[in-house]
């Protein structure tokens, strides 16, 4: 079947070259130049398969963004695509994007002819095959695969009632389409609402007004530093031409994936934020920037941008307004600091990724360039089709609308969620994250990355938005959430933490590129044995508030965001867990028995069997024994690896 | 100020056709192109060998200590040629907490050799990244491309004695 985006006949005269102006609306409900049963019929049946309504056809769709494809979708794919042509079947075998539900991957969604959807979660083959056999051949619903039903129904609204329990509290604004439309799919993309901001935006000509309803919604960027965007927008329009807009997906703190999940599921909406940004600024350039190691978004986002050359959304001229616009994709070879926008600038002048002093803001530079978060740009639609008054009924009265928080750690749902601003972080974590693994207690939560901040138990109903959070010293970042439970210790987190920042550190100025080693250092000599008498024993007495002390000089003292924000785990956490710290310097023990230093491997002369495993494994030969005897650890020479616990089969090793 | 070479060749002309191409896909003493081009020599020989910087920083017009410099800045660059097997140990925070740092000791412990480094058998090359986009399946490492998650100490000394049999 010919795709939606070609020309129905010949008198459909739409092509980048002679754009027509209701391009987007004739798409929807065309044709509209021209009066034809056949036309109709035949744009009806398009729209009927994308929307998967289409009689006598099976459509299996499969979650395949980076966490399906980890959890196996291509295999799944393969076997659906194999399997449904050898019966014979007319199947769609369709790829979708991440639905925010990793842990349950690969999610498959089913439509029968006449059926509501079914989806099936965690699907390797065997469940695959057994889908087939029995609920697509004989009709037998196999119950305990089945996750959600109804659950989405394509074409109008986004999810089904019922769903409530699955989507919680969540409120999809900016995800709708995640998981559930193929993200490399223009015509489907269209369907569900998109490009009609855009498409109005380019009718009205109006760049102020749309600027204005941009500051009125009061959107945030949502980068990390919470700045207004319609503020931004404004300056940027004030400079002279030429100027570039930037979409910045170059998220590298080491837990955030939002901005991927956003790429890699709806990268359409990313586009249309910008190319609204460019309109409204005056910009004919853009640059899509990407993380190097996402693959799939970087594969999304070239075929998209070659659709949409094609279809006349980005060239010349677009949609007959006079508007040009071009759209390069750039991948970023790396270096956490280098998302910053100063440094990412930097990066694509060739140069290395350092910051630079603000202002001067780059949207106040001789040749302007407006950067914004993926995220960001992703709301601008969103708030568009919403009108300013029902969005800034979402979320709280400062920080209006929707945040995408990835969750991740010791939490059992693993995965993205979207929620109004405002919410506390116990619903977040223990109504949408479904409370942590294993029923451990919940012991901290370090949001917002690296440069973020840890909340303790007692701080887990404070609402997560950009003021909330600044006045407890902590920061939003990207939004993501890593839970860990009392398995984890703070200190030796901090010291992972520290460890991070201090490789990424650009080095440009002092207080960050030398001050986060010697807190390094500081963490390094508190989960270390020392003997109290020596002077190292003594020294250990001091770290505290050496430790407080340096962190707080580095927060004051540093040039860009990574040095300000490299201390604030080490702070946050020395406001709520000093017990911990205290634990490590002063009994020297750690709680978690996390940190190496502090632990004292020994065998348990009763369990062990003499079976020689660890001696083998133990790559310092610090154990010795006969076999069928008793094993004994030597103290001096462990250096508490840990492999001997790993392989012991009869839990004879002992920390303590 | 006009630049003048004094060498008596051209380095363009001592070079292959393939490299030749891929230099000439971007403009001539533009130091902007520097970034792509770098990623592209490294995606076609799996590194930057040493020989063909030389001759991006007489085509860029970028001295080769600058080069230098923005290479060991960004993570993305390898000076040496890879191993065999690219094994990537994620270290986000996701992963860590869910004992990622485990296994790249185990690595370590095992390979005998540091993150960033090749094996001597040239075999594998082991190195950490920040995110695979995988957490619910925390903590995972990437051999070959292949994502392997859920993975305790044990079962990655596993893997390795299988990836080793089958070269």
């Amino acid at each position: 079947m010919k795709s939606l985006l070609e020309p129905c006949c010949h008198l459909c005269t739409h092509s980048p070259e002679h754009p027509c102006v209701d391009f987007i609306i004739c798409l929807k409900t065309g044709p509209l130049c021209h009066d034809s049963k056949s036309c109709q019929q035949e744009k009806e049946k398009q729209k009927l398969c994308v929307n998967e309504e289409a009689e006598d056809v099976v459509y299996v769709t499969i979650g395949m963004a980076s966490c399906g494809l980890a959890a196996g979708a291509q295999k799944v794919y393969n076997f659906f695509q194999r399997q449904l042509k050898r019966r014979g079947y007319q199947a769609y075998v369709k790829k979708t994007g991440c639905l925010g539900f990793c842990s349950e991957e690969v999610l498959v969604r089913v439509k029968k002819p006449g059926k509501t959807t079914v989806i099936f979660s965690r699907v390797n083959v065997e469940k695959a095959s057994d889908i087939i056999d029995l609920y697509l051949e004989k009709d037998i619903l196999p119950e305990e695969y089945v996750w959600g039903r109804d659950f989405y129904k394509p074409g109008n609204s986004n999810f089904a009632k019922g769903n409530e329990i699955i989507l919680g509290k969540q409120k999809r604004l900016i995800m709708k389409n995640a998981g559930i439309i193929d993200p490399t799919s223009l015509e489907a993309y269209i369907l569900q609402g998109g490009f009609t901001a855009f498409n109005e935006v380019l009718k009205e000509k109006d760049p102020e007004k749309i600027i204005k309803t941009v500051i009125d919604s009061g959107l945030r960027g949502r980068g990390g530093a919470g700045f207004l965007t319609g503020e931004k927008w404004r300056q940027f329009r004030e400079g002279a031409k030429p100027k570039l807009v930037i979409a910045n997906g170059h998220e590298s703190d080491p837990a955030a994936f939002t901005n991927r999940a956003l790429l890699e599921s709806d990268p359409l909406s990313v586009l249309e934020g910008l190319m609204i940004a460019a309109f409204c600024g005056g910009a004919e350039q853009g640059i899509i920037y990407v993380r190097g190691n996402y693959d799939l978004a970087i594969s999304h986002l070239t075929q998209i941008i070659k659709t949409l050359n094609q279809a006349g959304l980005l060239g010349k001229n677009i949609l007959g307004s006079g508007f040009n616009f071009n759209v390069n994709l750039e991948i970023s070879p790396g270096a956490f600091v280098a998302g910053e926008e100063t440094a990412l600038i930097a990066t694509l002048a060739g140069e290395r990724g350092m910051p630079k002093p603000r202002p001067p803001y780059p949207t106040e530079m001789r040749k302007p360039i407006l950067v914004n978060n993926c995220e960001t740009l992703a709301n601008i639609p969103a708030i568009l089709n919403l009108g300013v008054e029902k969005y800034r009924e979402i979320g709280s009265e400062k920080s209006p609308g929707t945040k995408i928080f990835s969750l991740a750690g010791k939490v059992r749902q693993v995965g993205y969620i979207e929620v109004p601003f405002g919410m506390s972080l116990r619903e977040i974590i223990f109504d949408l994250g479904g409370g942590l693994r294993s029923n451990r207690p919940f012991k901290a939560a370090q949001v917002g990355g690296p440069s973020g901040g840890f909340l303790a138990a007692s701080f887990l109903d404070t609402p997560m938005d950009y003021d909330s959070l600044e006045a407890l010293g902590l920061s939003l970042g990207s939004g993501s959430i890593v839970v860990i439970d009392d398995e984890s210790c703070i200190v030796a987190l901090n010291r992972f933490n520290l460890e991070f920042m201090s490789k990424e550190s650009c080095g440009r100025c002092i207080p960050c590129r030398e001050g986060i080693y010697r807190l390094l250092e500081i963490i390094d000599s508190i989960v270390t044995r020392d003997n109290l008498g020596t002077e190292n024993g003594l020294k250990r007495y001091q770290t505290l508030s050496q430790l407080e002390k340096l962190a707080q000089v580095i927060a004051d003292t540093s040039a860009c965001g990574l040095g300000q924000g490299a201390p604030n785990p080490v702070l946050s956490s020395l406001k709520f867990f000093r017990e911990e710290y205290e634990a490590h310097i002063f009994s020297q023990k750690c709680p978690a028995k996390q940190c190496k230093g502090l632990l004292t491997y020994r065998i348990d002369a009763d369990l062990c069997k003499g079976c020689s495993v660890c001696l083998e494994r133990c790559p310092e030969g610090a154990i010795v024994g006969e076999r069928k005897h008793s094993h004994f650890i030597l103290a001096d020479r462990c250096t508490r690896c840990g492999i001997c616990l790993e392989f012991c089969s009869f839990s004879a090793i002992i920390i303590s | 100020m006009e630049k003048k070479c004094f060498c008596s060749t051209n380095p363009l002309d001592t070079i292959n056709q393939e490299f030749k191409a891929i230099l000439e896909a971007y403009p001539l003493g533009k130091p902007k192109a520097l970034i792509p081009l770098l990623q592209t020599i490294q995606t076609k020989y799996g590194y930057l060998p040493n020989s063909m910087l030389s001759i991006v920083s007489y085509y860029l017009q970028v001295p080769l200590g600058q080069l230098y410099s923005i290479i060991t800045f960004y993570n993305q660059f390898r000076l040496e040629p890879p191993g065999k097997i690219h094994i990537e140990v994620c270290t986000g925070a996701g992963c860590y907490v869910r004992g990622g740092n485990d296994l790249l000791r185990t690595l370590e412990a095992e390979l005998g050799i540091r993150a960033g480094e090749t094996s001597k058998d040239k075999l594998f090359t082991l190195e950490t990244v920040s995110c695979l986009g995988a957490c619910a399946l925390a903590p995972v490492v990437r051999f070959g491309g292949t994502i392997y998650g859920r993975l305790q100490p044990k079962d990655i000394v596993r893997l390795l004695r299988e990836y080793e049999a089958r070269e």
